[in-house]
């Protein structure tokens, strides 16, 4: 508690300590009362629901009135597709692809989302509306378009190889939307390593996926597509950012000048540490969406490229709703494992690089 | 007026209106019709379609739906257990919703059965009883192009055309701009083959024969393509699918659905195309896909409800002039799934689109059992690994098949 | 306001440096506006043409005077080539006649009035419970955020048929109550609205309850107040979200075609498969995007710099 309200409580003690905690106890359970009964209604409710479906054999069609609907089956799902299943290479596939898209997009995203915002914020800039709404655009852009402008873009005699093709003379055209060749494999032939030479190591399988697969990289078609993601979520997370930066007086940054600080040692020394709060909001949140991705992949993969661009989320849309035999007390089960992976991610991004509290 | 003659007058209102609501509601029948949308144009002939029906039944009441994403809603309400007491199923839904209860079985309701394709009515034949009347079906064929077929000096392809002519018109047709074969790594098409060439996925014993010699020598034979040069994969033509590298005439042939009459006409009108059957195998079999969907009814409809359910999928699908007839007067696409129509379809889109309604005669619905969906998600890892060069034929299958084998060992 | 960085006064070579510098950075914001424009712009440009010029020819963008019918009389399609001309197009209303349903001011009117008023609602719900968890100590407030946290994590897919089934036994479904009261708050308001709060000073507020306000008093009087920029951001977002809100509306909405929000319409009447009708998809993401794009323009402008100190200074 500051000092000034410390201070003046002395001088006039209107209710006990105690008296505000029972109080603010109160105030607090009213108000969060409605949005938790809708939350635990709508969401905790449906998402119990579906972890105890993730112990059954419920196809997800079968009338829930009928006397067999479902039978309870212990792990079965989960040992089918994280230990001894058929599939369990698929879902560690598409575990792999998922980290890749998620360690590639969130910290991109973050740093132009952040860059764009300040930006516009900027008091000299003039006509800051029509700045601001253009960078929102891609968020807003149906995204139909946006993957025939992406088709197009990246297709083999389109635009970026053709720029690219002017720089280097020696540019070989990439299929930028069909490769699946992985980043890290592409970069270690270039040093003149491949998997027969880098040693026996590397055939090792853990959790059904040899090791050189697992350091693969992200696919050259995957990386495609987290470009384009980027490009479509940066305004959003710009908005979070502009909201965010109206907090931050310009008392603050008059005083900077009048000492004299540059434009990037206010925003180094300023902008950035008042920002932190924001920033691990955002992390946090970005970790979350880009975990869950399916839109993208589902709009932008092919019919090649499905085993270095399927991800968990996709998985699971395609257990749940696709192919002979959709199954959705298995799709729950990969959903809750998605869950786990999920949250253990967030408990590590806030253990080790902050949670969003603001630090006094 | 004093209050007897009131509360009489009440009384005989009371049941004046008690009456009309017994006798409205013995009359009146309402069906629930769920479908998904499919074209607009589809979408407001099945509108008519019901309209006639409303018209012709007065005492039928028909709310139909039409979703926007009918997998997801009609499942909701089989969950639920209340749901549409007429919807349509789609013939790899067949399987699983048959298992689940959810269907009524028909041989005894649905007309003239025998009219109906064969292929179609396995697709929708379980245990030796027929579940739902195939309202429409699409077959694929092989489209050619005409300009880059007289460019190259090939004749158009005959009902006799093989194998090997396809092989060397791809070759002939293949320059810098184009390639001879747009060949998607999709299973439902290069199985067309496979069923051509007499493959099966399961023996007449009911063993596992997806791995057979003919099965390689179809998927090798569709490789092929990629492998010298006369044909690649849409996605490597920058096209989303077949039709799409097919009318920007990145490739020559394709095997395409009847689906893409209307897509070529409208998106590429000055593309010169023609449509011929699926070329004959080597050792003379023909063989394409079937892709259907069906009219069912809710094994929770009962009684009167039932009987007009079974009067309305009669009317949407059977002989009269509301059914497979002006499915094949509409012209959009589909076909009837009536053999006695045919020949008014290819009227009514034109002759030249006629070898996709020929294949209907021989053509396989390509559904697995159920429980087999760790093998379908195999052949569809096989055909990838294959077109994209990573593994040959024989080793694909041979992985596929041992999946199949091994779902069957624990079946059993 | 300072007047330094605002005006281009040139006293010395500095200022010479730093008025060159600002017009390179000007032009090249320019330039990025426009490529960030340029989907939108061959949206609405696409949308007034043929299938044919869609697949074809996508990139001419300047509409000639002259307007053409996607089929002649004959039903016969016009091709790319008879509608493109350079950079010029003729063009066409056939896609916006397609969705020119008769359900659809019905649609419209629907998609605006649930996402205005689950809008309100997100503004007050989530903004209160966001407040709950930054600043007050309430037993389980710490395992609450982590529970909001955790509604966020799981692939909305598998929750779509339990959700369904509990709607029915509450008797909501296809009602807008139904679909109004189930989005009323959401994990990402509660968020955002809790890491604003907490990113503001406290001495306002203790001041406040100093002079003896309630916690009632001080929240809508003072804080919320203070809140304009986050509030702003929620309104954009949550406008956002329920205009294009498919899933939600399919399970809520789903039975009952006059309930329908402009997404499930304009599915429907796109219908599914492989015969794309481009001109109509085109038509409906630009009636879907602008007013998106016009709500985005007026909220914008409540991001001033400093708003939420007003009451602070002095």
């Amino acid at each position: 508690m500051s000092s000034v309200s410390a201070a003046a409580s002395d001088a006039a003690p209107v209710r006990t300590q105690a008296q505000q905690n029972r109080a603010d106890s109160a105030a607090g359970l009213s108000f969060v009362a409605p949005a938790a009964l809708i939350l635990f209604v709508f969401l905790i409710l449906p998402l119990l629901v579906a972890f105890y479906f993730s112990f059954t054999n419920w196809s997800g069609t079968r009338p829930l009135d009928h006397p067999e609907a479902y039978e309870v089956v212990g792990l079965k799902n989960y040992d089918r597709w994280l230990v001894s299943g058929r599939r369990v290479d698929d879902f560690y596939r598409a575990v792999r692809n998922t980290l890749y898209y998620v360690i590639g997009v969130v910290p991109v995203q973050t740093v132009f989302a952040l860059l764009l915002a300040v930006v516009v914020n900027q008091r000299w800039l003039s006509r800051k509306g029509f700045f601001r709404t253009a960078f929102y655009f891609p968020s807003i852009t149906s995204s139909i378009v946006v993957s025939f402008i992406f088709l197009f873009l990246f297709s083999a005699g389109g635009p970026i190889n053709a720029v690219l093709g002017a720089i280097s003379p020696t540019y070989e055209p990439v299929a930028w939307t069909t490769n699946n060749d992985g980043l890290f494999h592409l970069f270690l032939e270039s040093l003149g390593i491949s998997e027969d030479t880098i040693g026996a190591w590397v055939e090792t399988e853990i959790m059904d996926l040899e090791i050189w697969d697992w350091i693969a990289g992200p696919s050259v078609a995957l990386s495609t597509i987290m470009a384009l993601a980027i490009w479509t979520t940066t305004g959003t997370l710009m908005v979070i950012y502009l909201s965010a930066l109206q907090g931050i007086p310009s008392s603050v940054y008059e005083a900077a000048e009048v000492d004299g600080a540059t434009n990037w040692a206010q925003f180094r020394h300023i902008t950035l540490p008042l920002l932190r709060p924001t920033s691990f909001f955002v992390v946090t949140l970005g970790l979350i969406g880009a975990f869950q991705v399916f839109d993208q992949i589902y709009v932008l993969q092919n019919d090649q490229t499905g085993r270095t661009t399927t991800s968990v989320a996709y998985l699971v849309y395609s257990t749940a709703f696709e192919g002979n035999s959709p199954n959705l007390a298995e799709a729950s089960a990969i959903a809750i494992v998605l869950f786990v992976i999920i949250f253990i991610a967030t408990l590590l991004q806030r253990r080790f690089v902050g949670g969003d509290r603001a630090e006094s | 007026m004093n209050i007897n003659r009131v509360f009489g007058l009440v009384l005989i209102c009371a049941m004046v209106l008690l009456a009309a609501g017994i006798a409205s509601a013995q009359d009146m029948v309402t069906l629930r019709v769920w479908t998904g949308s499919s074209s607009p144009v589809e979408n407001e002939f099945k509108e008519a379609q019901i309209a006639a029906f409303e018209e012709a039944n007065p005492g039928i009441d028909v709310e139909l739906l039409i979703s926007p994403d009918y997998g997801t809603q009609i499942r909701a309400g089989f969950a639920s257990g209340d749901y549409a007491e007429v919807f349509t199923v789609g013939q790899f839904d067949f399987p699983q919703w048959q298992h689940d209860g959810l269907l009524a079985p028909g041989s005894m309701y649905i007309e003239a059965q025998e009219d109906i394709y064969q292929g179609l009515r396995d697709a929708f034949t379980a245990d030796g009883e027929l579940y739902c009347a195939a309202k429409d079906f699409s077959t694929l064929a092989l489209l050619y192009n005409v300009d880059a077929f007289a460019a190259a000096g090939v004749d158009a392809p005959g009902a006799d055309w093989t194998w090997d002519d396809m092989a060397a018109a791809a070759a002939a047709t293949t320059d810098d701009d184009m390639v001879g074969f747009s060949a998607a790594a999709d299973k439902f098409r290069w199985m067309t083959l496979f069923y051509a060439n007499g493959a099966e996925v399961f023996d007449m014993d009911g063993a596992v024969a997806f791995d057979s010699d003919a099965a390689i020598e179809a998927l090798s034979f569709y490789q092929s393509f990629v492998a010298d040069g006369t044909g690649d994969l849409p996605s490597n033509l920058n096209a989303g699918w077949n039709g799409e590298a097919f009318g920007q005439a990145s490739a020559a042939m394709t095997i395409e659905g009847n689906w893409a009459i209307g897509y070529l006409n409208d998106t590429f009108p000055e593309l010169n195309w023609g449509v011929a059957e699926i070329p004959v195998a080597p050792n003379g079999g023909r063989g394409t896909l079937t892709f259907t969907e069906c009219w069912a009814v809710s094994s929770r409809a009962e009684g009167a409800v039932a009987e007009a359910a079974w009067a309305l999928v009669n009317f949407l699908t059977g002989e009269g002039e509301h059914g497979g007839h002006a499915v094949a007067a509409a012209g959009f696409g589909v076909m009837p799934a009536r053999a006695q129509f045919a020949e008014l379809w290819s009227q009514t889109v034109g002759e030249e689109y006629a070898a996709f309604v020929t294949g209907a005669s021989y053509a396989t619905a390509p559904i697995f059992p159920l429980g087999f969906g760790d093998f379908d998600a195999a052949v569809n890892e096989a055909t990838t690994l294959v077109m994209t060069m990573e593994e040959d034929a024989a080793d694909a299958l041979q992985e596929a098949a041992d999946v199949a084998r091994e779902i069957q060992a624990e079946m059993e | 306001m300072s007047t330094i960085t605002s005006t281009f006064v040139v006293h010395s070579p500095r200022d010479v440096i730093r008025v060159v510098f600002a017009a390179l950075a000007i032009a090249f914001l320019v330039a990025f506006a426009l490529v960030q424009i340029t989907p939108f712009a061959l949206t609405i440009a696409n949308s007034f043409k043929c299938d044919a010029a869609v697949e074809n020819r996508p990139m001419p963008f300047i509409p000639r005077l002259e307007t053409v019918t996607c089929r002649d009389e004959a039903g016969v399609f016009i091709s790319a080539e008879e509608q493109v001309d350079g950079i010029f197009f003729r063009p066409s209303v056939d896609g916006y006649r397609k969705i020119l349903d008769s359900q659809l001011p019905r649609w419209v009117f629907n998609t605006a009035f649930l996402s205005i008023v689950v809008t309100i609602l997100r503004l007050l719900f989530d903004s209160m419970a966001g407040y709950a968890l930054a600043r007050l100590r309430f037993p389980g407030n710490r395992v609450l955020f982590f529970v909001v946290l955790g509604t966020m994590m799981i692939p909305g897919v598998v929750l779509l048929i339990p959700r369904f089934l509990l709607l029915k036994q509450l008797g909501l479904l296809n009602t807008y109550q139904g679909y109004i009261i189930v989005l009323a708050a959401d994990a990402f308001g509660i968020l955002l609205m809790k890491q604003f709060f907490e990113s503001i000073p406290q001495e306002v507020e203790e001041a406040a309850m100093v002079d003896g306000a309630n916690r009632y008093v001080i929240f809508f009087r003072i804080v919320l107040p203070m809140a304009t920029p986050a509030l702003t951001a929620l309104t954009i977002f949550g406008f956002q979200g329920n205009w294009n809100n498919f899933m939600d509306a399919l399970i809520i909405l789903g039975g009952d075609t006059d309930l329908y929000n402009l997404p499930l319409g304009l599915t429907v009447l796109r219908g599914s498969g492989l015969d794309v009708q481009y001109d109509l998809v085109l038509a409906g993401s630009v009636i879907t995007t602008l007013p998106m794009a016009v709500i985005f323009f007026i909220f914008q402008r409540y991001f001033v710099e400093g708003i939420s100190y007003s009451g602070l200074k002095g």
